[in-house]
């Protein structure tokens, strides 16, 4: 593999493949929640357009601050102020995610003097923090993190146990497959927040007696609900190798108290045949893929590789620690090119590859390709099935091109 | 103002507008944001970004430059960038959390200028304002820069001012609006910002006249009053016969000249439209004269000249304003297609989409119309206002 990604810092470029699920779909994870931005009008607009394009605007408002707001001193009374005009002007919520911006981050404020008040004067609804503020990308709690953390915070001690884990980190319910059938082999049901229809059944999950977490953004969610609810976690993450699928399951089982009696072996076999129906589907065409798919990138390049796939490129804004095993043996085995997407050079390296396979939207839009995998933000990724299902991805995208505007377009990218 | 806003989206933010401004002219654009601004222009307010090579970027700020006060890791990244791309010029701009440190976007840009060799920029926009006051800003300090002084004025030439994707869609407005007048016998000398270069406006200040198409463009029509001497005109050549109203007055022009301002509603059917206050009032005219409309009020929630401003006409501050305008008994609204959340279920009027990228950003700007000269009576049709 050539391409070492640079040391120094620089300008950052935001393609139109750029995006994910953004800090306001993922706070409507949690049902029957209204949603208040407290910032700059500006701040609002990425994600109020995008709740339009994904249908739940109706559950998302704002408080817009100004600067007379900030040097006043009146911010935490305007919210207080603000929430309750807006409890007026809508069908009372069962919760309330106050979001901030980048903003408060810079003024101190004390959330717990809004949060509560409002607490104090209605009591039927749950009030909730979350922050929008990338400016903390790269510190304690970046945003990612903050908001998985968010979403679990109107959960409260539950007065005892069932038998169910909940999977934490995905935002998207990994299909159903091998976790599944491992977990309800052993008796425990699967609760995901993103599968609870209704505010009661995601009170639900804080009878769960284990988080299993599989998305680093989760971790510090997972540990808060060990402090405030009494359940306990492990990190088992998404995993495009074999091996380590296996040892996440016996490291469950194990946490669970668990014997490990789960057969990996037919589960295999059907992942080599979908390996194999994919290949023939493939044929040697080219396949770049890209961080803006799965957070291990280059994990799913070593898969593909070692299985006969030509990979020729890796997109990807930066190599996190777990993902360097993959990038040492893409470099030692392949020629595959790493591509940073977001440098300020980008626009320099785009060419029409149009006969390329691109899993992830970041690297489509890079090459021109018109093949293209909507595989999305580790989507439905867990297990075996989870690479099925991904391999499920690339053949439709072999199968004919797409309009790639119009695919990103439509699935609502927000930033 | 109410600062709680229940239905409708944050609209267009002043950075977008700068950025959209500055979009075609060749520079290094950069939006001095953690990601999130960056990513509302690219993508929500920019709508040639799908496929360009324009250099549009953003700093990452992080908090502890901002606590720090690090410009110079702003600076470098910048330079490093300038002597990848070789930009024009080079822009940079502010965004909320720089105007909470105070950051001084202006100094940044001078040294970054006295460092490189590179035109520098620097916007002190906030994401408070909206993007018409972005674009004034980057209109006005292109022209500084680069607008040449000219011996003499080229006679039948003129400037188109204001245009932007935010207030005419990316689609044939733009290229249809210079063709209207080229076609007319008129030499457009440049169109601030669409469809012209950096060298384009160097020679704007040979223009006869200047038109100005939306509100973004009337500080930089007062700047070249006031420092070239040329007189403006305020419209847009919408509709069949509302197009020949404007083409009159613009030969017509000879001094500063606002037009639309001072006359009053005559009673009549009533229609309201929200738009740019230009594009509103320019509607109005086409309505009054190719369909004999009377009584049309013109509202927006942005920029507001009282001198182009008919009584009657509004400048709704927040949602709840904007709600207010629209529960005023009026038979017909011209809106964006939004704005319908907040009429009243009895209100009986006729609503007609008119898609306004700054309002409904990508969720209509392909369905935007082309509206310029008779256009715009092919997308209203004639029933209603027959």
């Amino acid at each position: 593999m050539s391409g070492n990604g640079r040391p120094e810092p620089c300008l950052a470029y935001s393609s139109p493949a750029h995006g994910g699920w953004g800090i306001v779909r993922v706070g409507m994870l949690v049902p029957e929640i209204h949603q208040l931005f407290v910032c700059p009008s500006a701040c609002g607009r990425h994600g109020a357009i995008g709740a339009i394009v994904h249908g739940y605007k109706d559950r998302l408002s704002y408080l817009f601050i100004d600067e007379s707001d900030i040097v006043s001193g009146g911010y935490e009374q305007l919210i207080i102020d603000g929430a309750d005009e807006l409890l007026r002007s809508i069908k009372r919520p069962r919760g309330i995610l106050i979001v901030v911006s980048c903003l408060d981050d810079l003024l101190g404020t004390d959330h717990e003097v809004f949060l509560g008040e409002l607490r104090r004067r209605h009591p039927d609804v749950r009030f909730g923090l979350g922050h929008m503020n990338p400016i903390s990308d790269g510190g304690r709690l970046p945003p990612a993190a903050g908001i998985q953390k968010s979403i679990y915070s109107f959960l409260e001690p539950s007065a005892g146990r069932l038998r169910q884990v909940n999977i934490l980190g995905q935002n998207a319910p990994p299909a159903r497959g091998d976790l599944h059938e491992f977990l309800e082999g052993m008796g425990y049901g699967v609760r995901v927040i993103g599968e609870c229809k209704t505010f009661d059944e995601y009170l639900g999950l804080s009878f769960s007696v284990l988080d299993v977490v599989t998305r680093p953004a989760a971790r510090i969610a997972a540990g808060d609900m060990e402090d405030r609810l009494g359940i306990g976690w492990i990190y088992a993450p998404i995993s495009f190798d074999a091996a380590e699928i296996e040892s996440n399951y016996r490291a469950i089982a194990e946490r669970l108290g668990e014997p490990f009696r789960f057969d990996c072996g037919p589960w295999k076999k059907s992942l080599a045949e979908a390996l194999e129906r994919t290949r023939e589907a493939v044929g040697g065409r080219e396949i770049a893929v890209d961080d803006s798919a799965t957070l291990r990138p280059f994990s799913l390049a070593k898969l593909l590789s070692e299985n006969g796939f030509r990979v020729v490129k890796v997109c990807a804004g930066e190599c996190p620690k777990f993902e360097e095993g993959a990038l040492s043996w893409l470099r030692e085995k392949t020629d595959a090119e790493w591509v940073e997407h977001d440098r300020h050079d980008a626009p320099l390296l785009r060419e029409a590859r149009p006969e390329m396979l691109a899993v992830g939207f970041e690297c489509a839009y890079l090459y021109g390709v018109s093949l293209v995998a909507d595989q999305v933000a580790d989507e439905g990724q867990y297990g075996f099935a989870g690479i099925t299902l991904m391999l499920e991805r690339m053949r439709r995208a072999a199968a004919g091109p797409v309009d790639l505007q119009a695919v990103i377009r439509s699935y609502g990218l927000v930033v | 103002m109410n600062k709680l806003c229940v239905k409708l989206p944050p609209f267009a933010p002043d950075y977008s507008g700068a950025c959209s401004a500055l979009f075609e002219l060749g520079g290094l654009v950069v939006i001095h944001d953690a990601s999130g601004c960056t990513g509302n222009y690219t993508g929500y307010d920019e709508p040639r970004w799908y496929g360009s090579k324009s250099y549009v970027y953003c700093s990452k700020l992080r908090e502890i430059d901002a606590v720090m006060g690090d410009d110079e890791k702003l600076v470098k990244k910048i330079l490093d960038a300038a002597a990848d791309l070789d930009p024009r010029f080079i822009a940079v701009l502010g965004s909320p959390v720089p105007m909470v440190i105070g950051a001084d976007m202006q100094g940044i840009a001078a040294e970054i200028e006295n460092r490189s060799g590179i035109p520098a920029f620097g916007f002190s926009t906030t994401g408070l304002d909206y993007y018409d006051k972005g674009a004034s800003s980057a209109f006005l300090a292109a022209a500084g820069k680069f607008v040449k002084p000219v011996p003499e004025k080229k006679s039948g030439s003129m400037n188109i001012l204001g245009l932007t994707p935010l207030d005419y869609s990316a689609n044939r407005n733009a290229s249809d609006m210079r063709e209207f007048f080229e076609s007319r016998g008129w030499e457009v000398l440049s169109a601030f910002a669409m469809g012209s270069g950096l060298d384009d406006m160097e020679r704007s200040a040979g223009a006869q006249v200047n038109l100005v198409v939306a509100s973004s463009g009337l500080p930089l029509a007062r700047y070249f009053e006031r420092e070239h001497g040329i007189p403006f005109v305020c419209g847009a050549p919408l509709g069949e016969a509302g197009s020949k109203v404007l083409e009159d007055e613009l030969a017509g022009a000879s001094g500063a000249k606002e037009r639309l301002g001072g006359r009053k509603p005559a009673p009549g059917r009533r229609v309201l439209i929200v738009h740019d206050q230009i594009i509103a009032n320019s509607i109005r005219v086409s309505l009054e004269a190719d369909y004999g409309v009377q009584g049309a009020a013109a509202a927006t929630p942005f920029s507001f000249a009282d001198a182009i401003a008919r009584e009657g006409d509004l400048n709704p501050s927040c949602e709840k304003e904007i709600a207010g305008a629209l529960s005023g008994g009026f038979d017909a609204v011209i809106a964006d297609p939004l704005f319908r959340d907040l009429m009243p279920e009895d209100s009986g009027a006729r609503f007609i989409e008119l898609p306004h990228a700054a309002v409904s950003s990508k969720l209509y700007w392909d369905r935007c119309p082309g509206i310029i000269g008779p256009r715009l009576c092919e997308y209203l049709g004639s029933e209603y206002f027959i």
